[in-house]
C-alpha cells in the first residue's frame, strides 16, 4: 500500500489576528480566508466546498474536543477534525 | 495518476460514430460517477433493475458492478464506480476514491468509447457541479443526473432544468429515482441524446459552481424552505452530547443482538443441512481415505463457509441501513475522538465494527478510509475484533471449564473475552501507530448526508454481493485449508518417526499428531499438550476447525453440533501420570490464544488482497501468534499466582 510522504500536514500559521474555524461558536457562521494546509488537502478541501471564500456554519461541536459538524454555503454537511479546523483561518 | 484522459474520449469528438448501424456500433461504456450519498446506488438500481455483475478491470482490485442497458441502436456497459469527491485533488489509488479515479483513467487509456452518467443529490447541486466542471475540463463526455427531485420539491423549490444543461452544455435529467420506470426511461433518453450531438460549444467548463447553483435552483415557496429541515431535527436528538451516545449504544446492542439471535437458528438449520448432505455422501461413497475426504476434507469446510452466510448477510443488511439511512457517519462522528486516542479516526467505526462479525468484509470495508496510514492500521488491527468464528472454540472452553459455574459466570466469560478482543485492538493500534504505520495522518473529513428512508432493493442487492463475494473468496480459501489439514490429520507417520503405539486411533499417528507433539515443550509452558496443539494445526486456517479436530482426537462425532460429550472427554482426559491433562489454568491460556491469534487463513487472504503485498499478512501472522503465546503465558503464570488450579 502506498503512503504518503512524512512531511507534516499542517503549515506554521503565520497570521496571528485572524480566527480559525475551531474557534466559532455553534450556529455561527464565518468566512474562510486561508487555509493553513498542504496543497493536497486544501484542493481536496476545496473541493468538498470547504476552501476560500465559502461561508461556513459551525452546527456543534462533538464533546472532549472532538470533531465539529459544519455546514458549508453549497449545502453540505461535514464533521471535520477540530485540530484540522484549527488550521482552517476565519473571518465573520 | 494523470487526471488527464487520452484523447478518444475528448468532448471534441463526441459524433464518432453516431451515424453508425447497429452491427458496427462501437462498445460504450456508461461510468456512474457521483460523490458518496448522491444517490448513485439508487439510480444503478433504476437503469439495471439491479442487474449485476462485477466486472473485470486490470489494476482494480475492487468489485465494479456492472451490467448492460439497451440504447436503442446500441447496447451499453453501465460500470457503478465508488463515490468520488474531486477527479483534481490527490487520492492514494487503494481508496474507493482512488479507485473511481483509477478506473476513468485507465478507461480513457484503453482508448474506450465512455460517457461519464454524473449522479448529483439536486439539495446540494452547487457541491455536485464541482466535480461536473472538473469532469468537463478532463474532456469527459458528461451526462447529468440531478436525484432528490422530490426532497427538492418538498422544500418549496424547483430545479430549471434547461438553463442547466444549456450553462454547461450537457444533458441533464432530473428524477426521483424511487419512480423507477420514468427514471430509466429519461436517463437512457439522455444518453442517446448525448451519443447523437454532433458537437459541443466547449464553454462550457468555465462556469462558476455555486453561482450556477444560485440561479437554477429556484425558490417556490420561501416559507417551506426555511423550517427546520427533518435532518437538522433529527441531529438535535441524535448528535445530542447526552442523548446521542445513549441513542448510539442502543443502536449497536440491537445490531448485535440481531447478528446473534437471527442467525443463530439460520446457522443451526445450514449445519443440519450439511450434516444430511455428509450422511447421504457417506452412505454413497462407503467407507474408505475418499468418502473421509469428500465428506470431512470437502464437505467439512463448505459446511463452514455456508455457516457463516446468515452472519454475513445480517451484518451486511444491517451496516447498508445503517449507511444508507445517514446514520452511520452520526456514528463515525461520536466515536471519532475516542478513536483518536488510539491513532484512528471515526472513519475506521465501520470496519472494526463490521469485523466483530467477519474480518473479511470488514478489511474491504477499510477502503472508505482515505489516509492510507490510517487505513492499513485498522486492516491490522481487524483480525483481532471478537469474530464470530471464535465463538464455537469459547463455548466449547467455557463449557468444558466452567461448567460447574452459573449461567451468569459463562456468559459474563463471554463478555469480558468480547471486550479482551477490543482492549487486545486498541493496545495494537496504540503501539503500531507509533511504530509500523507511524507518522501524520489525514485529520478525519466526514460528509455528514441528510438522512433518507433506505431502499429495499438496493439494500437487497448490497447483501447479496457481499454474500456472494464471501462465497468466492472465503469460501475457496476454507474448502483449500480444510483438504489439506484433512490430510495431515488423516496421512500416517511412518512408524519409526511417531512415539504412538501402532494400535492407536489413526489421527493419534498422523503428520499433524507428530507436529503436536514436536511442538509440545513450546506449548508446555502454557499447559497445552499434543491434543491442543493438533487443534491449533487444525485451526490454523480457520480458527472453528477447533471443535471438530478436537472432537476427531477425542473420537467424538459431530462435536460441532454437540460439543457436550466432547467436553466431558477433556475434562476426564488424564496425562500419562494420571493427572488430569487440562486445568482451569489451561482454558483460560487457551482462551487467551484464541482472542489474539489470527487463525484465519480468510483473513490473511484479505489482507493480501487489500494491501497488495505479502509483506502485512506475513506480518499480521507474525504479530498475533507472538502475542498469542506472550498473552497466554502471561495468563497461565498470573493464574497460577493467584492460585487457580
Amino acid at each position: 500500500m502506498r503512503t504518503v510522504g512524512r512531511r507534516a500536514i499542517y503549515l506554521k500559521v503565520t497570521f496571528s489576528n485572524v480566527s480559525d474555524l475551531a474557534a466559532i461558536a455553534p450556529g455561527e457562521s464565518a468566512l474562510v480566508t486561508e487555509l493553513h494546509l498542504e496543497p493536497d488537502v486544501a484542493a481536496w478541501l476545496h473541493a468538498v466546498g470547504i476552501g476560500m471564500g465559502e461561508r461556513i456554519t459551525v452546527l456543534r461541536r462533538a464533546a472532549f474536543g472532538g470533531p465539529i459538524h459544519v455546514r458549508t454555503s453549497v449545502g453540505g454537511e461535514f464533521a471535520i477534525a477540530r485540530s484540522l479546523a484549527r488550521a482552517i483561518a476565519t473571518k465573520p | 495518476m494523470s487526471p488527464t484522459p487520452a484523447p478518444p474520449l475528448r468532448a471534441e469528438t463526441p459524433n464518432e460514430g453516431a451515424s453508425e448501424s447497429s452491427a458496427t456500433a462501437p462498445f460504450v461504456r456508461v461510468a456512474l460517477v457521483g460523490r458518496p450519498n448522491s444517490g448513485k446506488s439508487s439510480l444503478y438500481n433504476a437503469l439495471t433493475g439491479g442487474d449485476a455483475h462485477v466486472g473485470n478491470f486490470p489494476g482494480i482490485t475492487v468489485d465494479v458492478l456492472e451490467s448492460e442497458i439497451d440504447l436503442g441502436d446500441r447496447k451499453a456497459t453501465v460500470s457503478d464506480l465508488p463515490g468520488l469527491y474531486s477527479i483534481d485533488a490527490v487520492v492514494d489509488p487503494s481508496t474507493d476514491e482512488g479507485v473511481a479515479r483509477t478506473f476513468l483513467d485507465r478507461a480513457a487509456e484503453r482508448g474506450e468509447r465512455m460517457l461519464v452518467l454524473q449522479v448529483i443529490d439536486a439539495t446540494q447541486l452547487a457541491l455536485g457541479l464541482r466535480l461536473t466542471r472538473e469532469l468537463l475540463r478532463a474532456k469527459h463526455v458528461v451526462v447529468v443526473v440531478a436525484t432528490q427531485k422530490d426532497v427538492l420539491e418538498g422544500d418549496g423549490r424547483s430545479l430549471d432544468v434547461a438553463q442547466l444543461a444549456r450553462a454547461i452544455d450537457a444533458p441533464v435529467v432530473h428524477v426521483n429515482a424511487r419512480d423507477v420506470d420514468d427514471t430509466r426511461r429519461r436517463v437512457i433518453d439522455a444518453l442517446k441524446e448525448r451519443l447523437a450531438a454532433t458537437r459541443t460549444s466547449g464553454i462550457s467548463e468555465d462556469f462558476d459552481p455555486t453561482a450556477l447553483a444560485a440561479r437554477v435552483v429556484v425558490e417556490r415557496d420561501p416559507t417551506r424552505a426555511k423550517r427546520r429541515s427533518p435532518t437538522a431535527r433529527a441531529d438535535a436528538v441524535l448528535l445530542h452530547p447526552a442523548f446521542g451516545p445513549i441513542v448510539f449504544v442502543c443502536v449497536m446492542t440491537a445490531l448485535f443482538a440481531a447478528v446473534f439471535l437471527v442467525a443463530d437458528p439460520m446457522t443451526s438449520l445450514m449445519d443440519a443441512g450439511v450434516g444430511l448432505a455428509r450422511a447421504r455422501l457417506s452412505r454413497w461413497l462407503g467407507e474408505g481415505l475418499l468418502a473421509s475426504f469428500v465428506a470431512d476434507g470437502v464437505l467439512g469446510g463448505a459446511g463452514t463457509v455456508l455457516a457463516f452466510m446468515p452472519q454475513i448477510v445480517i451484518l451486511t443488511v444491517a451496516m447498508e441501513l445503517m449507511e444508507a439511512s445517514g446514520y452511520l457517519a452520526r456514528g463515525a462522528f461520536l466515536v471519532d475522538r475516542l478513536l483518536r486516542v488510539l491513532g484512528l479516526s471515526g472513519r475506521s467505526f465501520l470496519p472494526l465494527l463490521m469485523g466483530h462479525a467477519c474480518a473479511v468484509p470488514a478489511i474491504a470495508a477499510t477502503r472508505i478510509i482515505r489516509d492510507p496510514r490510517e487505513r492499513l492500521t485498522t486492516i491490522l488491527v481487524v483480525p483481532l475484533m471478537t469474530c464470530s468464528a471464535r465463538v464455537p472454540t469459547y463455548a466449547l472452553i467455557i463449557g468444558t471449564f466452567f461448567a460447574a459455574r452459573g449461567a451468569w459466570t459463562k456468559a459474563g466469560i463471554f463478555v469480558v473475552l468480547y471486550f479482551a478482543g477490543i482492549l487486545s485492538g486498541l493496545v495494537a493500534s496504540l503501539v503500531l501507530r507509533r511504530s509500523a504505520t507511524s507518522g501524520r495522518t489525514l485529520p478525519l473529513v466526514l460528509e455528514m448526508p441528510q438522512y433518507r428512508a433506505p431502499q429495499a432493493r438496493v439494500v437487497a442487492r448490497k447483501a447479496w454481493q457481499s454474500a456472494s463475494r464471501f462465497f468466492r473468496d472465503v469460501g475457496t480459501v476454507i474448502v483449500a485449508v480444510s483438504a489439506v489439514l484433512w490430510a495431515l490429520l488423516t496421512i500416517p507417520l511412518p512408524a519409526s518417526l511417531t512415539s504412538a503405539p501402532p494400535d492407536a486411533p489413526a489421527i493419534e499417528r498422523s503428520v499433524a499428531a507428530g507436529v503436536g507433539r514436536a511442538l509440545e515443550p513450546v506449548t508446555k509452558p502454557l499447559g497445552f499438550d499434543w491434543r491442543i496443539n493438533v487443534g491449533l494445526i487444525g485451526s490454523f486456517g480457520a480458527r472453528e476447525v477447533m471443535v471438530g479436530t478436537m472432537g476427531v482426537i477425542f473420537g467424538v462425532e459431530d462435536a460441532s453440533d454437540d460439543p457436550a460429550p466432547l467436553s466431558e472427554r477433556m475434562r476426564e482426559a488424564k496425562r500419562a501420570d494420571g493427572a488430569p491433562a487440562y486445568s482451569t489454568r489451561t482454558a483460560l491460556a487457551l482462551l487467551a490464544f484464541f482472542v489474539i491469534a489470527c487463525q484465519c487463513m480468510s483473513t490473511v487472504a484479505a489482507i493480501r488482497r487489500e494491501t497488495k503485498s505479502i509483506r502485512w499478512p506475513a506480518f499480521v501472522l507474525a504479530y498475533t501468534y507472538i502475542a498469542a503465546y506472550a498473552v497466554a503465558l502471561g495468563v497461565h503464570a498470573i493464574a497460577g499466582m493467584m492460585g487457580v488450579s
